[in-house]
């Protein structure tokens, strides 16, 4: 097989074309908002918020709303809920988000036994594939994307600021809340969509694992989102044509080479790894700083 | 990390469904029972899926009070069993399962709370099988002439040793049933003599239908995840495409009870317009599939429509 063919042949196939096209750009939003993520120190908020959905489907159900709309909006409250309720009562972002996600579920448990009638797998309804892209999907993940991008480029040194440093950026008059809650709700609504798109696992992964790997690598926060942004997609690039030579299912693949680069930049990369401990002075030094 | 915190997940949830079983008390039977049109001592019969719950009512009658474990529209087959679920097993006199691979969460509940005195029945225990990929397919009761001969005399017998005053009973309903199951099969097969011979070619989601295809005269030329719970490859998924085309397939058929994205992608990719995903087969459906012969009625009607 040729060179060209090795790249071509795959995309004889609609269902990779999409696939390509919707992990990359899921790649890239993912990791611009994991970037925050892992900053925040919510990386439990991908699996919180998938569930949190629950509730929102079963009562769409119930009202007869489109089931992708309840879960959306349950996503989206959930998300924000997650904010308001550790502002009030002080607990970290990640306490708050396990009460939450508990007690969402719970509640979408507790609605499901009250439908006698016939019900099906709701949940299961609201997962998807990569394989599975549909067009409606393509365009959803379009539009998300040119959302979140366009809001956290426009607005990324405000959230930095708000992010890092919450007591400076209050008194230099920046709206720290509400800086918050833009980035919960837009969390809820990456979550939600990614997931219809892609499914649980690989959204968890893309949220969490780039922007992760990207900071044994990098410190300035914008390098950190550049490079989580090309781990993210390279990652989305590799692990399809791998699955598809390889012959293993795609996601999967897509979340280990992602783990793979963590674990390399963990060995190998210049703030934690080998080099920094045989060159120790330095990277040391910058580290304690 | 992750794995750690997934179990935590788990075990919230769990501690969580205890508690809302708890609450809700006995009345909250699983959607899907049969439980109505019982005597008071009638004898308490727990299946795992709704469609053997509904086979055992019509043999059973007023005598037993039937529940299935998994609800209407549940697949058993990568099901998680709910705290209340050892609740329902435990009132249970006689527990009624397919085998094969079907409802192994039934073993998994029973090692953790104990079968108590109740007698088990497993319906699938030397049947003739069809093995795919040298496993025996559990899904014989989409053939009906296997629920005739292979299922309704082990109910018969499972009843009766359990309620002996009763034989006669039991027997006659299943003759009833039987006469029933007889004149099902007729209809359906003049059914299927309506699709033109080369369109009887059944692709679905997963291998429920070896069966089905076998006594109908069917051929079975794939499925999207072999096995519930796995994930398609992308080469694989290429493969059924190429398959699917080279057959001329009519119409993809996805399963009610799983997300049918997988099916439209591999009909999308293969030319197909046709999807189907209101098929019942591991569970039973809303009216008028909400028996085993409205089921089995149902489904023909919409093979029949999708490749004629």
């Amino acid at each position: 097989m040729g060179f060209v063919a090795f790249f071509t042949d795959p995309l004889s196939y609609v269902f990779i074309q999409r696939g390509l096209v919707a992990a990359i750009l899921l790649g890239v939003v993912c990791a611009i908002m994991g970037t925050f993520v892992v900053l925040k120190g919510l990386a439990f908020i991908g699996d919180a918020v998938s569930h949190a959905a629950f509730p929102g489907v079963v009562i769409a159900f119930i009202g007869g709303f489109p089931i992708y709309l309840g879960g959306a909006v349950a996503a989206v409250t959930t998300a924000l809920l997650i904010g308001f309720v550790s502002r009030r009562s002080r607990l970290r972002l990640d306490t708050s988000v396990g009460v939450l996600f508990a007690g969402a579920f719970a509640l979408g448990i507790l609605l499901y036994s009250t439908i006698k009638s016939y019900a099906g797998d709701l949940l299961g309804y609201l997962l998807g594939n990569i394989l599975g892209i549909g067009f409606g999907d393509l365009v959803q993940v379009a539009v998300l994307g040119a959302l979140v991008i366009a809001i956290v480029v426009s607005i990324r040194k405000e959230l930095l600021f708000a992010t890092f440093d919450p007591l400076g950026a209050a008194a230099s008059g920046l709206p720290v809340s509400m800086l918050e809650y833009l980035l919960l709700g837009l969390l809820g609504v990456t979550i939600i969509v990614s997931i219809q798109a892609v499914g649980i696992v690989l959204v968890v992964a893309m949220l969490v694992t780039p922007a992760a790997t990207a900071q044994l690598l990098v410190v300035r926060f914008e390098r950190v989102m550049l490079v989580a942004v090309v781990l993210a997609a390279g990652s989305a690039v590799a692990g399809l044509y791998g699955s598809f030579y390889l012959n293993v299912p795609s996601g999967p693949a897509i979340v280990l080479i992602e783990t793979v680069l963590f674990a390399v930049a963990l060995a190998f990369g210049p703030r934690t790894g080998l080099l920094a401990s045989r060159f120790g002075r330095v990277a040391g030094s910058s580290l304690a700083g | 990390m992750r794995l750690s915190r997934s179990r935590f997940v788990h075990v919230v949830l769990f501690a969580a469904a205890v508690l809302i079983a708890a609450c809700s008390g006995p009345a909250g039977g699983p959607v899907g029972s049969t439980a109505t049109g019982s005597d008071p001592d009638a004898l308490r019969v727990v299946t795992t899926t709704t469609v053997f719950a509904d086979v055992v009512k019509a043999v059973g009658g007023r005598r037993t009070n039937v529940q299935s474990i998994v609800p209407a529209g549940v697949g058993p087959e990568d099901y998680e069993p709910k705290p209340e679920d050892a609740r329902t097993l435990a009132t249970a006199q006689l527990i009624v399962s397919n085998g094969d691979g079907l409802d192994d969460f039934l073993d998994r509940l029973l090692t953790a709370t104990g079968a108590g005195d109740a007698k088990r029945l497993v319906l699938g225990d030397g049947l003739p099988t069809i093995d795919v990929d040298g496993e025996p397919n559990p899904h014989f009761w989409l053939d009906p002439s296997i629920v005739k001969t292979g299922y309704l005399p082990k109910i018969v017998t499972a009843l009766s040793t359990s309620d002996p005053a009763d034989k006669a009973t039991f027997e006659a309903n299943a003759a009833a049933y039987g006469v029933q199951l007889v004149a099902l099969d007729t209809e359906l097969k003049a059914q299927v003599q309506t699709i033109p011979a080369a369109n009887r070619k059944l692709v679905t989601f997963h291998d429920a239908f070896p069966y089905f295809a076998k006594h109908f005269g069917f051929e079975l030329v794939g499925v999207v995840v072999a096995n519930v719970g796995q994930e398609p490859t992308p080469s694989e998924l290429a493969a059924l495409v190429q398959k699917v085309k080279a057959a001329h397939v009519k119409a993809v058929f996805s399963e009610s009870q799983f997300n049918p994205k997988l099916s439209q992608t591999l009909a999308e990719e293969a030319g197909i317009t046709h999807v189907v995903t209101t098929l019942y087969n591991d569970a039973l459906g809303p009216a008028p599939a909400d028996s085993y012969l409205g089921m089995m009625r149902w489904n023909m009607q919409q093979i029949v429509e999708a490749l004629s």
